[in-house]
């Protein structure tokens, strides 16, 4: 049996307005989840998001039709598309694993632990950064860094078919307020 | 794997060569590409005035319905009834992206109704299911992400069949976006060739249906193809620009091979992303050298239809199981002049190839997303 372990977490808001300004807090939170040591190449990065690449979307064509099409700011561009706090995540924080982006609400949450998980049991990565990023109506971030490692003192251990062995009310509750859907959770609990 | 095997035992494609996979099969043998000028981007302002569109298609909300046509299609080829656990797994680039650039001119907004995830909700919809829904916004490498995920949720047992693919309909932001990022050829993309320009933004939706082999077996269906295991990986490296050795390509094939346990001469063919540009095109020749010594056949599809962004992995996949069915590889339509740099084979007229077994669909896509997606014949 192959215990998989979340060793840290971290659930914090911000008041940046600005996509990019919102990317760098994120990074800034986050790399405090990130050990010191650990196998870039088998680390994965998973991030659920309602609306990343849409503040940014609309910004940069209300930009284009003002300065005409052929004169839009392509710096700005890469951030209209929903997978770019995961690129750019990626690229600070060096994780070079499987990048994942699903968009949606309590059901992209399930689906980035799902994959989480499903890579840890599969030894496809041996650590993961499971994120939930949303960035309207203000930048707001929970994540998770998994591990297969050494177990810590305390946390939540999934076996590989991602029952809950060693459930601890106080745990369970924290990764489901992380996460904000119960029964998301509790459905990847369940396998 | 000791898991059953995935099977897709249904099409559906929505390109600017064809909206039946015939037609598509058809047309990309022949060597056809969709490319040509629209005056309605020039009236528009923008630089570049090629693309590869379907003028045809003009129901809106135009992206979700292309998925909903396609998804049917692929459907009604499976002659699968919709009973049991269905899953839906999309991938797209831009989501809806009419519906932000209408916002952006003052019109209503509703982020529901723009963002990726209104695919999966829009195909469940129409189709009347309601299993596990998931929308993958992994840009133009996000159709792999997608039907890998369906494939190891049959093969895991957590769903019954799955209802997996990609779309992305004509989107003027990004046609300013990678214009202004000067990534775009203002004539036809020419993926691998010495004088390639760039890429070329094209439109459309592609579908399958997997289920277990055994399941679809059992029911009689047909089979057309495998769909084995994804390798991922990330070059955390530049916002846009691939890592130039190819190294992060190359460890997404990597993965894929090593999962299913299989070696690098046993595959037969790869469809690459070989986008027409001159840095990505480059480190994929680089990574498909470093990887497979034995110089696999190789075609790159955007010269035909296109970069459909979100779209193109799935579609390419939809021809990665006709030439897996068929045995026939499909022309890089527009290369003519191989770059002597590559050294690779790059198919440049239709192909037999009697013994094809395993084959290659690789996508990678802004932010450093590397994707190879492994197929088997049926």
């Amino acid at each position: 049996m192959k215990h998989l372990w979340i060793t840290n977490s971290v659930e914090t808001d911000s008041g940046a307005v600005d996509f990019e300004q919102a990317a760098e807090w994120a990074a800034a939170q986050l790399v405090t989840l990130v050990p010191a040591q650990f196998e870039p190449e088998r680390a994965g990065l998973y991030i659920a998001t309602r609306d990343a690449g849409a503040s940014a979307s609309i910004s940069f064509w209300k930009q284009a039709l003002e300065a005409g099409a052929g004169f839009a700011n392509p710096h700005d561009f890469p951030w209209t598309l929903a997978s770019s706090p995961a690129g750019y995540l990626a690229l600070l924080l060096q994780l070079r694993g499987p990048n994942y982006t699903l968009v949606g609400a309590a059901s992209a949450s399930q689906g980035v632990l799902q994959h989480a998980f499903d890579d840890l049991a599969a030894g496809r990565v041996s650590t993961a950064l499971a994120v939930r990023l949303d960035l309207t109506p203000q930048p707001r971030l929970a994540a998770l860094w998994l591990a297969d490692s050494a177990p810590p003192r305390s946390g939540l251990a999934l076996d590989s078919e991602m029952y809950l062995v060693a459930p601890e009310d106080d745990v369970l509750a924290a990764l489901c307020k992380t996460f904000q859907h119960r029964q998301s959770a509790a459905a990847v609990a369940a396998g | 794997m000791s898991a059953a095997r995935a099977v897709i035992t249904g099409m559906g494609a929505i390109t600017p060569l064809g909206s039946t996979i015939n037609d598509l099969w058809a047309a990309l043998l022949a060597g056809q590409t969709a490319a040509r000028e629209w005056d309605d981007l020039a009236e528009q302002g923008f630089r570049i005035t090629t693309a590869c569109r379907i003028p045809g298609f003009t129901s809106q909300p135009r992206g979700r319905l292309m998925a909903v046509t396609a998804a049917q299609d692929a459907v009604y080829h499976a002659g699968l009834s919709l009973r049991g656990r269905v899953g839906v797994y999309v991938g797209t680039t831009m989501g809806e992206s009419l519906a932000f650039e209408r916002a952006a001119e003052g019109q209503p907004f509703a982020l529901d109704e723009a963002a990726a995830s209104a695919y999966p909700q829009a195909l469940q919809q129409a189709l009347g299911i309601d299993g596990p829904a998931y929308a993958y916004g992994t840009a133009c490498a996000a159709g792999n992400y997608a039907i890998g995920a369906a494939a190891e949720a049959v093969r895991m047992g957590r769903v019954d069949a799955a209802i997996a693919g990609g779309v992305d309909a004509f989107s003027r932001i990004a046609m300013a976006g990678f214009s202004r990022s000067r990534a775009m050829t203002p004539e036809y993309c020419r993926p691998f060739d010495a004088e390639r320009r760039g890429m070329q933004l094209g439109e459309g939706a592609g579908f399958v249906v997997i289920e277990s082999e055994d399941a679809a077996k059992k029911r009689g269906a047909s089979v057309y193809a495998a769909v084995s295991t994804l390798g991922l990986s990330c070059d955390a490296h530049h916002a846009t620009a691939p890592r130039p050795d190819g190294s992060g390509m190359a460890a997404a094939m990597t993965h894929a091979l090593r999962q299913a346990g299989r070696a690098t001469d046993d595959i037969g063919f790869i469809c690459a992303h070989g986008t027409g540009t001159r840095a990505s095109d480059a480190a994929e020749a680089l990574a498909i050298r470093s990887v497979f010594p034995h110089q696999p056949p190789v075609s790159g599809i955007k010269g035909a239809l296109g970069h459909s962004l979100g779209a193109a992995t799935a579609i390419e996949a939809v021809i990665t199981a006709l030439a897996l069915h068929h045995r026939i590889l499909p022309p890089t339509a527009n290369h003519q002049q191989p770059d002597p740099d590559m050294q690779i084979d790059v198919v440049t007229e239709a192909r037999e190839s009697r013994d094809l077994r395993w084959a290659l669909n690789c996508g990678y896509a802004f932010g450093g997303l590397n994707s190879a997606l492994l197929m088997e014949a049926a």
